[in-house]
């Protein structure tokens, strides 16, 4: 008996955005403004300051904004947070940002 | 993995690879994104063969759950999209983390791959509008506890779809709850993008199946004068509701008993409060908390006999659950959450100051965030004694819920489907 053909379709949808350019890179650190940006989970409160003491070894002119300054990034007030963001990175003058940073 | 990580173990891992790949991350120029293939069209046909050839084809590119799926051929789509009076081509949202369009046409597409009826359509639309609002945060689906949504149904639809609200009523069978669950958790896959290894989105750890539509017996309540879930979340009692949320596991089926509420409301802050307070912790650090209970009939016959409607099982339930604050910061740091802080969110204002009113780790606070955040449906068997709670992800997938919006020909829809 010969089977049945079916002709499907895609059952994806159409994405919204497409890729999005890189920021630039920095050539070295040294005297660069990094930002911190935490949920405030996974160890932040030891890891961060671990990160601090071991670039500022490396770049001791690196300069750090905590991640206090900022707010939670990933919690209750995430959106209200997350929209003023942009303006803030600016104003202090960032040149790059730790983020994303679990377990 | 710095849950398990020996303090040494994570200094070492900081101050070593993480500090070099941060190095590297920001002086280093990444390689060029490739614009990535060719996606194809809504309509166009994407691959032709035999049933298990379609399997074969959707299985490689990871479009199914691993189920076998109806193959989504043109014909089968349209008479999904004559049970709707919007255009195929209408956008019903956007979901990330994939940022791919919800339309109404790849709304049909999954619904005939779950093995949905035509005239389901209306109800996977709801459920599509649900989890596309920002508030529900689908992008979270593939968080680390594994969480997966929960459709509940209210209104006439349940009876005019046959959707089971008795007996086996959150199991695998009937033909509407099955599907419309299966629909869900596939179109998140599709849609979303959340798929299990070799896919990139998917983090639960362990996680679960996905949940058949739970529908609430609306006759039940009806007889007691009791409000159904959608009426208690604002919208009319004859109104047909979809209402999506999270649940992260199910408790032990309660076995209450006892012809007086008392009896059956401690046994609830026993099992129910019990187990939701392995999550209080998590309720406390987002602000967020719409854990679910199911009620069986008989039980909510007992708590109507003693004059109680639902409201009053919320507030016996908040009232008397309660965690330890020691616990709760334990459960807390072992979760991720080491910076957890509870004066911090009372000072925000965030959760109540009911939850700092002293240092003693040893004090008792509530497990519940507010009464009216705990969902109450009756449904199940009306001969048996049991309920089930549900736990809910906190901010990730709080209840959305909206009305179904029926085609203006709905009666002859149902005729010609002969329900």
């Amino acid at each position: 008996m010969k089977e049945i053909g079916y002709k499907v379709v895609w059952p994806l949808g159409k994405r919204i955005a497409g890729p999005v350019a890189l920021a630039p890179r920095v050539a070295n650190l040294s005297g660069k403004t990094i930002c911190e940006l935490s949920d405030y989970g996974f160890r932040a409160e030891e890891m961060f300051p671990l990160i601090r003491t071991s670039l500022s070894r490396r770049y001791p002119e690196v300069k750090f904004i905590e991640y206090g300054t900022f707010g939670n990034t990933h919690g209750p007030q995430e959106n209200e947070i997350i929209a003023t963001l942009a303006e803030q990175l600016r104003q202090y003058g960032c040149d790059a940002v730790i983020s994303g940073v679990g377990g | 993995m710095v849950a398990t990580d020996s303090d040494e173990e994570f200094r070492q891992k900081v101050t070593g690879t993480l500090v070099d790949n941060i190095i590297h991350a920001f002086t280093s120029k990444p390689a060029g994104q490739s614009a990535g293939l060719r996606e194809p069209e809504p309509e166009q046909i994407v691959f032709q063969g035999t049933l298990d050839e379609v399997q074969e084809f959707f299985i490689r590119r990871q479009w199914t759950d691993g189920l076998p799926v109806i193959p989504p051929t043109i014909d089968r789509v349209e008479k999904f999209l004559q049970c709707t009076d919007r255009l195929g081509s209408e956008v019903v949202g956007a979901l990330l983390p994939e940022n791919r369009e919800a339309t109404v046409w790849n709304v049909a597409v999954n619904g005939v791959m779950a093995g949905c009826r035509p005239e389901y359509m209306p109800v996977l639309l709801a459920a599509v509008e649900a989890v596309s609002d920002p508030f529900f945060r689908i992008e979270d689906a593939g968080s680390t506890p594994g969480w997966e949504p929960l459709v509940i149904l209210n209104g006439p639809i349940i009876k005019e779809l046959n959707v089971n609200y008795e007996t086996g009523v959150m199991r695998v069978g009937r033909q509407a709850n099955t599907s419309i669950g299966r629909f869900l958790r596939l179109f998140m896959g599709n849609v979303a993008g959340f798929r299990i290894p070799p896919g990139t989105t998917d983090k639960a750890t362990i996680g679960d199946t996905f949940n058949v539509a739970l529908a609430e017996n609306e006759d039940v309540l009806a007889e007691l004068g009791w409000e159904s879930f959608s009426v208690a979340r604002g919208f009319k009692p004859d109104e047909n509701v979809v209402t999506v949320q999270s649940v992260v596991y199910a408790t032990a089926p309660i076995a209450s008993g006892g012809d007086r509420a008392r009896e059956h409301l401690d046994t609830f802050v026993e099992v129910f409060g019990g187990a939701m307070s392995t999550w209080t912790h998590m309720a406390v650090n987002w602000g967020k908390f719409f854990p679910l209970l199911v009620i069986s009939p008989s039980i909510a016959r007992v708590f109507a006999k003693d004059g109680l409607q639902k409201k009053d099982v919320q507030q016996y339930l908040y009232d008397k659950s309660k965690v330890s604050v020691e616990s709760m910061e334990r459960l807390a740091w072992q979760g991720g959450f080491t910076g957890f802080d509870p004066r911090r969110m009372v000072e925000e204002k965030i959760i109540s100051p009911v939850y700092c009113e002293s240092d003693d780790p040893k004090r008792m606070v509530p497990v519940f965030l507010k009464p009216e955040w705990i969902g109450i449906v009756v449904s199940g068997d009306s001969g048996r004694n049991r309920s089930r709670g549900y736990v809910q992800n906190h901010e990730q997938g709080p209840p959305v819920s909206r009305r179904i919006q029926l085609p203006a020909n709905w009666k002859q829809i149902l005729q010609a489907g002969q329900h």
